[in-house]
């Protein structure tokens, strides 16, 4: 694991040395910002919505917008994972190494983790924010950060995956922009088409939308994390053998 | 410590190595000559543990590059061509990360010596990215040879290096070949000349040639070797050979044996002449003496070893029209 280590730690100079890393974050707080201000103005002026739902409730679930950063900003943070090795034939090097490909990997999955834990960190004031005008819900908000991450997991490494196969860091975004909207996301909606019990059940249980919303008021249950961890083995197993397989071709 | 044995990659329907079957015994500097597009760097894929084969084996030492891909990993210390570079990173913490990757215990002293034997100690914090391409080229060494894997496999390793780059290059390749089996592969043919003691020639993934370098080097010789000589002739002679030079040499080497006039150009009253000799020693003395004999006035004599430029060229251009023979070994 020493060789994973040394990977993880490669990554986080070539992520932070990057000017993409603080383009991504900037932007991530510019949009989140906006969001949060949005959600503080419409409390602030409709006290009868703080009942249960208080401004951070409404800005982790309750709207599309949360989504839509996962959506967006996942893909942001590993785009660059595999798609540079390839393009500027570090891969060559690093492959050659004696590491096993799952070392590389978990380095890469960890190191993109670590960037995305890093967009989310300065949101911790939003709380700080809200507890100056009202009572923050700490349960709630860990639940709310809890999912994020685990979210944020299944996302980050179908982004990897998208990664290791593509041949440009624009690519790999949109590929794996389009595996989370059309496959992970849409796939829930089908919780509002179809009206059958059985349907609607399994609909539910992959039904982001509806995740989000219930990690924003604290309920995380076991069966999400199971979902979207298994979703992370898939696709980090995936991505291992896409690594083999694009030196076969 | 590298057996191929009947080693072919397919990239979709083109065959870049061809059934290739060869050693390099340990303690070899081996060149791995071929001209560009020939499999030596899909080769040096295959055995650094890059790509896998289509079919056949590669083994360095007793392991498989597939079956026991890690532990053959760990024998080499391979440099890809034109290296490939992490740019943000600086040199030294580029090197302690791959020896780190490599499993190098004491990194600083691996790192130190690394720098030192590829010569790049004084860059030691400059950003990778913003080398020259020598410098990269040299980086790509001490990443190579940091963690003193006792195979070293490069591929091209003097591309982009300057005249005196290159001559420190080969003057390191020398040393390290006292601690390593190097196999290096490269289109310039005097490296080879300078630093290897075996050669594999390969043309459009087959074997063209294998063996030492003398011995591939004598092998298209077919016992003759090339002789060209300046001659001042007599001023009473000058009309006679700036009418037909060749002709007034042809007529001058009269009746010696296995002597051949290949040509005799007459410029500013001095004849420079090429002829072909057969082996034997005393076909040049009889050659000198002759000329000497005739008042010929002999300014210059030069004698030619075959050149492996030579021998590249016409394996490489007579593969182009007939199948190559295929030579089982370097050894």
């Amino acid at each position: 694991m020493r060789a994973a280590w040394a990977i993880y730690k490669r990554e986080l100079v070539g992520t932070f040395c990057s000017p993409l890393a603080y383009a991504v974050m900037v932007s991530f707080l510019l949009f989140n910002g906006v969001v949060f201000y949005f959600f503080m103005d419409l409390v602030a002026s409709n006290p009868s919505l703080s009942g249960t739902r208080g401004p951070l409730q409404l800005f982790f679930g309750s709207t599309i917008l949360s989504v839509l950063t996962l959506m967006i900003f996942c893909p942001a943070t590993t785009m660059r994972a595999f798609a540079e090795e390839w393009r500027s034939r570090t891969a060559e090097t690093l492959l050659t190494a004696p590491v096993t490909d799952l070392q590389v990997v978990l380095a890469k999955f960890m190191g993109s983790m670590t960037l995305y834990a890093a967009l989310w960190v300065p949101t911790l004031l939003y709380a700080l924010v809200v507890r100056r005008y009202g009572a923050v819900d700490w349960g709630a908000l860990s639940a709310a950060y809890a999912g994020v991450m685990l979210v944020g997991g299944a996302f980050v490494s179908i982004g990897l995956l998208a990664s290791s196969l593509a041949a440009s860091q624009v690519t790999a975004f949109v590929t794996s922009f389009g595996v989370i909207g059309g496959a992970m996301f849409a796939l829930g909606l089908g919780r509002y088409v179809f009206t059958e019990e059985s349907q609607l059940r399994f609909f539910s249980y992959v039904n982001l939308w509806e995740h989000m919303e219930h990690f924003a008021v604290g309920m995380m249950d076991s069966r999400q994390v199971v979902y979207y961890g298994s979703v992370v083995v898939l696709a980090l197993s995936l991505t291992v053998r896409a690594l083999a397989a694009r030196r076969e071709a | 410590m590298i057996d191929v044995d009947k080693l072919t990659r397919r990239f979709g329907a083109r065959t870049a190595v061809d059934e290739l079957t060869f050693t390099v015994p340990r303690g070899q500097i081996v060149g791995f000559l071929g001209p560009n597009g020939a499999g030596k760097s899909t080769t040096l894929k295959v055995l650094s543990g890059f790509l896998p084969p289509t079919s056949g084996t590669a083994r360095i030492g007793d392991h498989d590059v597939v079956e026991a891909s890690l532990e053959a990993r760990r024998l080499i210390g391979y440099m890809p061509e034109s290296f490939p570079v992490y740019p943000e990173m600086r040199v030294d913490e580029y090197l302690r990360f791959r020896a780190e990757i490599k499993g190098v215990r004491d990194r600083k002293a691996a790192v130190a010596r690394a720098m030192e034997l590829a010569d790049i100690t004084d860059v030691s914090r400059r950003l990778v990215g913003e080398l020259s391409k020598g410098y990269k080229q040299r980086v790509g060494l001490a990443d190579a040879v940091v963690a003193k894997a006792p195979l070293l496999i490069l591929d091209e390793p003097t591309e982009g290096l300057d005249p005196n780059q290159i001559l420190r290059f080969r003057e390191v390749i020398q040393a390290l070949g006292k601690e390593h089996t190097i196999f290096l592969s490269t289109h310039i043919l005097s490296e080879v000349e300078a630093v290897c003691s075996h050669v594999i020639i390969i043309h459009k993934g087959k074997i063209a040639t294998a063996g030492p370098l003398d011995a591939v080097r004598a092998e298209l010789s077919g016992g003759a070797r090339e002789v060209s000589l300046v001659l001042a002739p007599k001023a009473s002679a000058r009309d006679a050979w700036a009418a037909d030079a060749p002709k007034a040499m042809r007529d001058a080497v009269e009746g010696l044996d296995g002597v051949t006039v290949v040509r005799a150009i007459m410029a500013d009253a001095v004849v420079r002449v090429e002829v072909k000799v057969s082996s034997e020693a005393d076909a040049v003395e009889a050659l000198v003496a002759r000329c000497v004999g005739a008042s010929l006035g002999v300014r210059e004599v030069t004698p030619h070893g075959r050149s492996l430029e030579n021998v590249f060229h016409e394996l490489t251009t007579r593969a182009a029209e007939h199948p190559p023979t295929q030579k089982e070994s370097a050894a």
